[in-house]
């Protein structure tokens, strides 16, 4: 992948593109759009009202992975990660998904064999859990650490936000990235399709495609949301 | 697929022959059993024929192992039972590649013919069993069609810890780890039939 040494927000935005295309899909899961102009990271980031160390910190995630523990925010960046995570759901649920699913079922139609029905199946089944994942960080998650946020700076102090902790969203945290990868071994080592091979390396693309992001998506709430989380707990906590 | 799978059967019991080839011969898995009066006529049927296994009763060859070379020589591809009901000395059972005994359920010794059939006609290429014992066979067969854990091992006779161990190894041969992945890799290399998994 490119990009491997850690950017600083003085490079060139553009430039970072050019070297890691994968940028472009961090751009539109914060709502920043194209043309960049002549603007550095950093620009980029004041200019969207996106706190510039968060920003550059997801840059750098985008192109080598590197986990972005220690970093010390405070809660200010809350609201830009959870766009960041709302949105990238929806270009899974609404683009990425409906295209695996058609590929999958161009297959099962003109090859028709049982394998391929269950593939199908198989692929129906991992779009449910993951659904219930969305839904769950959507409806449960995503609203506590709004409110959270809300009471740390002192906008809502009325909210109750007991009953639940972010430990309960580590536990919750399933890995719903195992089916992607049974999906990937079973097209690359084990399932004889009639269909050509086009279609097989049209889908093993779009898996790789979307195990990238994915992989980032739970980077970010692994190593960036969650001990925010914490520590936004363990503010509130000493305070009571 | 269609095309029979031969069997040879090498049992004196005209009794033990009848019973076996009756539950081989009616299994539904087109499964064609010949017999066997005698070591040379195992490796007689098996260089005119294609044999995908011989049962056969150690007592045949335990007093000239050198046959069951010869046969191997003559069919490399045919694998040799052990048709067990009575004690037989470890060092001649390991001449064999598996075995059944006179108390299987049907089930099971179709089972083990039928992994066999399935390794000596691989299907478009078919790479082989990714090195799977015989017993993370079962337990894939069985978590296919949808058996929790609890329930394989008391099919099985064995503890629960001992079902996930054979998981984890079925998982790290096979690269999947999700129990459909699985049931698809079982229904790809014809462990089971598609109807029979719980997808």
């Amino acid at each position: 992948m490119a990009g491997s040494s850690n950017l600083s927000a003085s490079t060139r935005m553009s430039e970072a593109v050019s070297e890691n295309p994968f940028l472009l899909l961090l751009l539109e899961h914060l709502n920043i759009d194209l043309p960049l102009q002549e603007k550095s990271i950093g620009d980029v980031a004041s200019d969207n009202g996106i706190d510039r160390d968060l920003f550059l910190t997801f840059v750098n995630l985008y192109g080598n992975m590197n986990h972005a523990d220690g970093m010390p925010f405070t809660g200010r960046e809350v609201p830009s990660i959870i766009r960041y995570l709302k949105n990238s759901h929806r270009y899974y649920s609404e683009e990425v998904y409906p295209g695996i699913m058609e590929t999958i079922s161009g297959i099962s139609m003109s090859g028709n064999s049982e394998e391929t029905r269950m593939i199908e199946k198989f692929f129906t089944e991992y779009l449910a859990e993951v659904k219930n994942h969305f839904d769950y960080e959507e409806q449960t998650v995503f609203p506590y650490i709004v409110q959270l946020n809300e009471k740390l700076t002192g906008k809502n102090t009325e909210t109750e936000t007991t009953g639940y902790s972010v430990s309960q969203y580590r536990e919750h945290h399933d890995d719903i990235e195992e089916k992607l990868d049974d999906l990937k071994s079973l097209l690359i080592e084990y399932l004889p399709l009639k269909e050509g091979r086009q279609v097989r390396r049209r889908l093993l693309f779009r898996l790789y495609e979307l195990e990238h992001d994915l992989r980032i998506h739970s980077g970010i709430e692994d190593h960036l949301l969650i001990p925010l989380v914490a520590s936004m707990e363990a503010r509130i906590n000493n305070r009571n | 697929m269609s095309s029979t799978v031969n069997i040879v059967i090498a049992e004196p019991s005209g009794l033990l022959y009848s019973g076996l080839a009756s539950v081989i011969g009616s299994s539904g898995k087109g499964f064609s059993v010949l017999r066997a009066e005698s070591p040379e006529e195992i490796q007689r049927l098996v260089t005119v024929r294609t044999v995908s296994a011989v049962i056969i009763n150690p007592g045949l060859v335990h007093a000239n192992t050198r046959i069951v070379h010869a046969i191997r020589t003559s069919s490399p591809g045919t694998r040799l039972i052990a048709l067990l009901y009575a004690f037989f000395d470890e060092s001649l059972l390991s001449h064999f590649d598996d075995r059944i005994t006179i108390n299987d359920p049907p089930s099971k010794i179709i089972y083990t013919l039928g992994n066999e059939s399935a390794e000596t006609i691989p299907a478009d290429g078919d790479p082989g069993t990714a090195g799977l014992t015989e017993r993370e066979i079962e337990v894939l067969r069985l978590l296919a069609s949808g058996k929790a854990t609890k329930e394989i091992a008391e099919e099985l006779h064995i503890s629960t810890n001992t079902v996930i161990t054979h998981r984890k190894n079925l998982s790290v041969k096979t690269g999947i780890r999700s129990v459909s992945g699985l049931a698809i890799y079982a229904v790809v290399k014809k462990y089971i039939t598609p109807g029979s998994t719980g997808l």
